[in-house]
């Protein structure tokens, strides 16, 4: 180890990605990835078996095309994370086995962290040390969380998340309803661009005295719009007007929760935060409120196992005990925990 | 998991019946079985796992560790049938592959695979399978439906250092890669389209 950057491998296979990634300290050095978006495509979501099959089959292939991109031997790692948990167990499973491995064979500690707490932590690979603290608004197919960092190798605190579909979820679900395919941000987003996002006043579910969100009534009132409506369907006004009611209530509550805790930080991270409405909708807002904001590139946001290094290396900095070699997949691990032992 | 030495001999062994908890359970056995037997990690000269079939997501546990066990220590990885590993000789090897179903593969007298491995129904196969004996706890899960079989209460699990034997003849050769043997495709229905949510 040089001093204390330490060189870490991190292994993300909570969904539908394969990722490995390598950060000595806080430089990226390498961020692999591989997807089975194309396999689920034509099943409408992410189907577990298919996903845990196709980890298997890239893991080896995407930890060296990661050592190669870094120019890095295995031996000269430091530590070895991975993503324990939230997530697909039977997918998590693979990540965890082979981490597992390697830091055996290595003789290396091994970090199993959360993937939430990760998704904060990328953002240091970008744009330097995470804010601290910060509201953190992760948005992704399987997540909408409101989250208060002070320390993020110690604890994350929940203030609020989705009660019902998260907000990837709702663009995937009103992708399908159009007939865009899977999956529907990137669709929603591009075509949007072309629309008119006042021309439907769709609801937008923003509960009093929570931070907690709701998209399943929205998703609902798309389709009974696009199922009452005569004649072709305005396909870009939809979906502009109903992107428009996703950021408007994400951006909201976060402001909110900035402006109660009096935090000045709000970081966005999750596949969501690749959609540009949401980043145009968010800086307009955190400019206003006086509230600084921070969002990584669009690949920093979707699930990559760069984040996993970059979180675990924090971790070692922080000199964190390491896990255990009997370190579980925690399907649905809290956010509350940053490394499971 | 076992360690084996370049006899042949079984040096240390770790098993625990658990099919809940291989991804807990495997890399922590693969250290105790190391550290029992007094030998480093960089000392292994070959890695062996079985392939399947199995439930899917141990099989997936066990094919990752070794695959990436051996290519951190830059070792072989030899893959080979799980169903190799029950008994030997002449036998059929059965273990169970839920769903009412069992997983099996049938031995001539000198222990080579001649058919196999299959998933099947049992009454589906059972007038095949008369007259051989049947090894495996898949065949005592399943007794009621192969009444009339030859079948033995032992051995009932595949086991490490029959796996490892079943590999000799492999080593030096340039491994296979591993490829789990699912025999099942996974369970996913197209979907039709959406759901009409006004009446």
């Amino acid at each position: 180890m040089t001093g204390d950057e330490p060189l870490v491998l991190g292994i993300e296979t909570s969904c539908d990605e394969t990722g490995v990634g390598i950060v000595r300290g806080t430089t990226l050095l390498a961020d692999a990835i591989a997807s089975s978006v194309d396999a689920h495509a034509r099943f409408g979501g992410v189907v577990p078996e298919v996903a845990s099959r196709a980890h298997l089959e890239a893991m080896v292939p995407t930890v060296h095309r990661a050592l190669e991109t870094a120019g890095v031997r295995l031996s000269d790692l430091d530590a070895i994370a991975v993503t324990s948990g939230p997530g697909l167990v039977g997918a998590l499973l693979v990540g965890v086995a082979a981490a597992k491995s390697y830091a055996l064979a290595l003789d290396v500690p091994l970090y199993g962290v959360n993937h939430l707490a990760a998704h904060v932590a990328v953002d240091v690979l970008e744009h330097g040390p995470i804010p601290e603290p910060c509201i953190a608004m992760l948005v992704s197919g399987g997540h909408s969380s409101l989250l208060l960092v002070d320390d993020v190798t110690r604890a994350l605190q929940p203030l609020g998340q989705t009660i019902d579909d998260a907000a990837g979820e709702a663009f995937d679900k009103v992708a399908r309803l159009l007939g865009l395919g899977f999956p529907g941000g990137p669709v929603v987003d591009r075509l949007a661009r072309d629309g008119d996002a006042a021309a439907i006043a769709f609801p937008r579910a923003k509960p009093k005295g929570t931070y907690d969100v709701s998209f399943s009534g929205l998703k609902t009132a798309v389709a009974r719009w696009v199922e009452a409506h005569e004649g072709e369907v305005p396909v870009a006004d939809v979906c502009a007007s109903f992107q428009e009611a996703v950021v408007d209530v994400l951006t909201s509550k976060a402001l909110e929760a900035c402006r109660d805790t009096g935090v000045e930080h709000l970081l966005i991270g999750g596949g969501v935060a690749a959609n540009s409405r949401l980043r145009a909708l968010a800086q307009e807002r955190c400019d206003a409120a006086g509230v600084r904001l921070r969002v990584p590139r669009p690949g920093l946001c979707t699930d990559n196992g760069a984040m996993v290094a970059a979180l675990g290396s924090r971790l070692v900095a922080a000199g964190v005990p390491a896990s255990a070699m009997d370190l579980p997949a925690d399907s649905s691990m809290p956010v509350t925990e940053v490394v499971n032992r | 998991m076992a360690l084996v030495d370049s006899g042949g001999q079984a040096v240390a062994e770790c098993v625990v019946v658990d099919a809940r908890r291989h991804g807990e359970l495997l890399a922590q056995g693969i250290a105790a079985v190391l550290g029992d037997a007094g030998v480093d990690r960089r000392d292994l000269g070959a890695v062996v796992v079985g392939l399947g079939p199995g439930p899917f997501t141990g099989l997936r546990v066990g094919i990752v560790t070794a695959a990436t066990l051996g290519d951190a220590l830059c070792i072989p990885a030899y893959g080979i049938c799980s169903l190799d590993g029950l008994g030997a000789g002449e036998r059929v090897a059965m273990t169970d592959a839920r769903r009412r179903e069992i997983y099996w593969a049938r031995y001539d007298t000198d222990g080579t695979r001649v058919s196999g491995p299959h998933v099947s129904k049992p009454g589906d196969v059972i007038e095949q399978l008369r007259g051989v004996p049947v090894v495996g706890f898949g065949a005592q899960v399943h007794a009621e439906a192969l009444v009339g079989l030859d079948v033995r209460p032992e051995p009932k699990y595949p086991s490490a250092p029959a796996l490892v034997e079943r590999a000799v003849a492999l080593l030096g050769s340039v491994p296979e890669p591993l490829v789990p043997m699912y025999l099942r495709r996974p369970d996913a229905e197209q979907p039709g389209p959406p759901k009409r949510v006004t009446a």
